[in-house]
C-alpha cells in the first residue's frame, strides 16, 4: 500500500509542470473572460452567476477538464522512454494493475486540486467583478441594491461554485463519476500503442465529453443534481445512455489493463 | 533511480492534496456559516411588540432552487438561516388531453362517408429530421364518446385514460382520423377531435381539473352530460407497454390502429359532489391544506357557498356551509396558513376591492370566522389567528418603486440586433418587504400593530428592470414567499 501510494505521489509530482501550466492558463482566461464580460454595459445588470455562464466559463472549464487528465499523465509517458525512468518502472516492486491504480489515483488528486483552483477562482473574483458591474451600471440605475449579504448571495447563487464540492448525495455520487472516469481511463488509453492508443484516446474523450454534457445543465444552474438523479431513474433513454458510459468505461479500463499485462508499453 | 528518492514527492502530494481539499471544504462551510445574520429585519411602525406573541410567520427568501434564505417570526423573534439544499419536487410533471372520440361500432358507418387527402409534414433539425407521410380523412358525427388521457412527462411513459361519458350533439361536428405508414414518426388514430373544440357548456362536455399532481394524481371533473361532479384519484398508471396488451385495434378504412374509446388504468371516485354542486376554482389549489388533508370550496345550484373538508386521501370528512356570497366573477385565491387548522383565502372581483376570509377550523368544523376588505392593489398574501384566537395577523407584499434607463444597444443586444430608437425609461415596483397587521377580532377596522419585515432592494430588480424594457410588461418575479404551515409540519416529519 505504501509502495503504492509513494508511486502515485511520484506520477502525481511528474505531471506538476503541464498541469500547473494548465490550471494557471486556465484561471487567467477565466479572469480575461469575466472582466470583459463585467466591463460590457449587456451583462451589467446580470447576477455573477449569470456572468459567469454568459461569459463562457464554462468553456473553459469543459477544456481543462478533457486536458488534465492527458497534462497529469504526458510526462511521465514521455519520460517512460528515458532509460532511467523506465529502469525505475521496470524494477518497481508493484504489479501492473497497481501502476495504473497509481496513475488514477494521481490523476484523481489533480481534478480534486483542479476544482480547488476553480473554488479559489471564483471567490477572488467575486468582489471585483460586482464592483466593476456597479461602476458600469452606475449611470442606468436610479437605486441602490440594499440587500444585504450581497457577496453571500453571489456565491450561494452560483451554480458553478455550489457544485464544488457537492452537497448532495446525488451530486457526490456524479461528481466522484466525474472524477473517478476520466482519472483511469486516460492511463489506460497510454498504455496501448499505435492505432489501439489513438482508438483509446478517443473513446475516453468522447466519455468525458459526454459526462460533461450530462452535468452542463447543472453547473449553468438549470437544473439540480437531484433532478438529473430523479430523471435517470424515470427516464428509460437516460438510464440507457448512463448504463452505456458506465459500461464503455470499463472495458476501456480493463482493455487498457490487459495491454499492460501484454506489455504492449513500457508502463 | 533509489526507491527511496520515490519518498521524496510524497508530503508534497498529501500536503497539495490536503491543500486543495481543506478551500473545498472551507468554501462550503463560509456559505453555511457566513450568512448575512440581518438579511431580514424587523421594523415596529406601531403598536407594542407584545402584538406579536402567539404569531409564527415563516418565509423564505431566494432565487434558485438551491440557495434561500429561510427565516421566521415567533412570538415577535426573528430568525434566519441559509437553506443550502436543493428541494425535491414530489408533483408529477403531467400532460392531459380530453378528446371526442366516435364509438368504435361507428367507425365502418364513418368510413363509408369520410373523405380522404394526402397528408405530409417533417419536423426536427438538419440531419435529425423526420419525416411523415399518410392519410388524413374527415366525416361527421354527433354520438361521440368523451375520453381523458393523463401523460406523465417524467420520462416513464405512463398514462391513464378513463371515460367521462357519452354525448349526443344537436349539430353534427367534424371529425378526423389520420393514418401513417409507420407509427414512430407519427401515430395513427381513429375518428376524433378535441374536446377544447367545442367550448359550449350546454353540450354537457365534462372539463377536468388537476388539483393535486403529487402521487396519487388528484382531479375534479365537472358535472355535466346527467353526471354529478366529483374528485377522483388515479391510483394506478399503465406503462406504454400494458397499453399496448389493453387497448385493442379497430380497423379504419382497411388500417388497423388502436382504439381511442379502451379505458386503462385505475381511477377511483373519492368525493362525489352532490347534484347541481360545483368545485369553485381557485388559484394556488397547492395550499388548500388543512392539517394533512386537503379543502375545497363548492356552489350549489342555489348559489350556497360550502367548504368541503377532505382527508389526504380526499375523501370527505367534513362540510360547512359559508355565509359568503361569491359570483362566477370573482377570482378566489388560496392563501398560505400560518397553522395547520386554518384556512385563508382571497376572494377578488373586477373592482379595486376585495375580502379576505380566515377560518379556524376545530373537529372538522368552523370554530371561528374572520372577513375583512381590501384593496385590490394591497391583497394579503397570508393571513392567521393568533394560538388563542383573539388577535389576526395580516401579511402584504410591501413594494418601492425602481427606475431605470434602458440603453437602446442594450436592447438591441437581446433583441438580436433589433435596437429601440432611444433609449428607455423602466419603472417597476418591487417586493422589498411584507407589511404585518394585527388586529383585534373584534376590530377588524384598526390595527393595534403595524410592523414590515425588510428584505432590502435585490440585485435582482436591476435584471428584472432591463428585461421587462427589453419584451415589454412589469414582470412579477417572486423572491419571496410564506411558508405554509402544512410545509412546516412536512419537513419536520420529514
Amino acid at each position: 500500500m505504501k509502495r503504492l501510494l509513494q508511486y502515485t505521489a511520484w506520477n502525481w509530482s511528474m505531471g506538476r509542470g503541464p498541469v500547473t501550466l494548465l490550471l494557471v492558463l486556465g484561471a487567467a482566461a477565466e479572469c480575461l473572460l469575466l472582466f470583459v464580460a463585467a466591463a460590457s454595459a449587456n451583462q451589467s445588470a446580470l447576477l455573477y452567476g449569470d456572468l459567469v455562464e454568459t461569459a463562457g466559463i464554462l468553456w473553459v472549464i469543459a477544456a481543462v477538464y478533457l486536458l488534465l487528465p492527458i497534462c497529469a499523465q504526458a510526462v511521465q509517458e514521455r519520460a517512460a522512454h528515458m532509460t532511467r525512468t523506465s529502469y525505475t518502472l521496470f524494477t518497481l516492486p508493484l504489479s501492473r494493475w497497481e501502476l495504473l491504480l497509481g496513475r488514477a489515483l494521481s490523476g484523481v488528486i489533480w481534478m480534486i486540486l483542479g476544482m480547488a483552483v476553480q473554488t479559489l477562482v471564483l471567490v477572488l473574483l467575486c468582489g471585483p467583478i460586482l464592483a466593476l458591474q456597479d461602476s458600469v451600471s452606475a449611470g442606468y440605475f436610479l437605486f441602490e441594491v440594499t440587500e444585504p449579504g450581497r457577496l453571500w448571495w453571489s456565491l450561494a447563487e452560483c451554480s458553478v461554485l455550489r457544485m464544488m464540492p457537492p452537497n448532495s448525495i446525488p451530486g457526490v455520487i456524479f461528481t466522484a463519476g466525474m472524477i473517478l472516469i476520466p482519472s483511469w481511463m486516460m492511463p489506460s488509453a497510454f498504455t496501448h500503442t499505435g492505432w489501439k492508443r489513438v482508438t483509446a484516446f478517443v473513446i475516453a474523450l468522447v466519455e468525458q465529453v459526454s459526462l460533461f454534457m450530462l452535468a452542463y445543465p447543472a453547473l449553468a444552474g438549470r437544473t439540480t443534481w437531484e433532478q438529473i438523479g430523479q430523471s435517470l431513474q424515470t427516464s428509460r433513454g437516460m438510464g440507457t445512455f448512463l448504463f452505456v458510459l458506465t459500461g464503455v468505461a470499463v472495458a476501456q479500463i480493463l482493455w487498457g489493463l490487459w495491454a499492460s499485462y501484454r506489455s504492449e508499453a513500457a508502463a | 533511480m533509489k526507491w527511496n528518492k520515490l519518498a521524496r514527492p510524497y508530503r508534497a502530494c498529501l500536503g497539495t492534496l490536503a491543500a486543495g481539499v481543506a478551500l473545498l471544504l472551507c468554501g462550503q462551510a463560509c456559505l453555511y456559516m457566513a450568512y448575512p445574520r440581518q438579511a431580514v429585519t424587523l421594523q415596529l411602525k406601531t403598536g407594542n411588540d407584545k402584538e406579536l406573541e402567539g404569531f409564527t410567520l415563516e418565509g423564505s427568501w431566494g432565487q434558485t432552487a438551491s440557495a434561500a434564505m429561510e427565516f421566521t417570526l415567533s412570538d415577535g423573534v426573528l430568525n434566519q438561516h441559509p437553506n443550502l439544499q436543493s428541494k425535491q419536487e414530489d408533483a408529477l410533471s403531467l400532460m392531459d388531453q380530453s378528446l371526442l372520440c366516435v364509438p368504435d361500432e361507428e367507425l365502418a358507418s364513418m368510413d363509408q362517408q369520410a373523405e380522404g387527402g394526402y397528408v405530409s409534414g417533417m419536423y426536427g433539425a438538419f440531419f435529425l429530421h423526420t419525416s411523415y407521410e399518410g392519410m388524413k380523412y374527415t366525416a361527421q358525427a354527433r354520438r361521440l364518446n368523451q375520453m381523458y388521457t393523463l401523460n406523465t412527462l417524467d420520462g416513464s411513459n405512463r398514462s391513464v385514460r378513463f371515460g367521462l361519458g357519452q354525448v349526443q350533439l344537436p349539430q353534427a361536428v367534424t371529425v378526423t382520423a389520420e393514418l401513417y405508414k409507420n407509427g414512430r414518426a407519427r401515430a395513427s388514430y381513429p375518428y376524433l377531435m378535441n374536446a377544447a373544440e367545442l367550448e359550449n357548456a350546454d353540450l354537457g362536455i365534462r372539463e377536468v381539473t388537476i388539483l393535486d399532481a403529487e402521487d396519487p394524481v388528484g382531479l375534479y371533473v365537472s358535472p355535466g352530460n346527467g353526471e354529478n361532479g366529483g374528485i377522483y384519484l388515479v391510483r394506478e398508471f399503465c406503462t406504454a407497454e400494458e397499453v399496448a396488451k389493453v387497448v385493442p385495434d379497430v380497423t379504419v378504412q382497411g388500417v388497423a390502429v388502436p382504439s381511442e374509446n379502451q379505458p386503462y388504468g385505475t381511477v377511483e371516485a373519492v368525493c362525489p359532489l352532490d347534484a347541481g354542486e360545483s368545485l369553485i376554482p381557485c388559484d394556488n389549489w397547492g395550499d388548500a391544506r388543512i392539517e394533512d388533508g386537503h379543502w375545497i370550496l363548492t356552489r350549489q345550484e342555489t348559489g350556497k357557498i360550502n367548504l368541503l373538508l377532505l382527508d389526504k386521501e380526499w375523501k370527505p370528512v367534513g362540510k360547512c356551509p359559508l355565509n359568503i356570497s361569491m359570483n362566477e366573477y370573482q377570482s378566489v385565491t388560496v392563501l398560505p396558513s400560518l397553522r395547520t387548522d386554518e384556512i385563508a383565502f382571497t376572494v377578488v372581483d373586477q373592482s379595486t376591492t376585495g375580502q379576505i376570509v380566515v377560518l379556524r377550523i376545530n373537529q372538522n368544523t368552523i370554530e371561528a370566522q374572520s372577513i375583512m376588505d381590501f384593496l385590490a392593489t394591497s391583497a394579503p398574501i397570508a393571513a392567521g389567528y393568533s394560538a388563542d384566537g383573539t388577535r389576526l395577523m395580516t401579511v402584504t407584499e410591501s413594494r418601492q418603486s425602481l427606475m431605470a434607463t434602458l440603453p437602446a444597444e442594450v436592447s438591441g443586444y437581446y433583441n438580436g440586433g433589433a435596437e429601440l430608437p432611444s433609449d428607455l425609461s423602466v419603472l417597476s415596483s418591487a417586493v422589498t418587504g411584507w407589511d404585518i397587521q394585527v388586529y383585534n377580532t373584534q376590530d377588524l377596522q384598526r390595527p393595534t400593530l403595524s410592523a414590515c419585515l425588510d428584505f432590502g432592494v435585490s440585485q435582482r430588480w436591476r435584471q428584472e428592470l432591463w428585461l421587462s424594457g427589453i419584451y415589454g410588461g412589469e414582470r412579477r418575479i417572486s423572491l419571496y414567499r410564506v411558508t405554509a404551515a402544512w410545509e412546516q409540519a412536512g419537513e419536520a416529519t420529514a
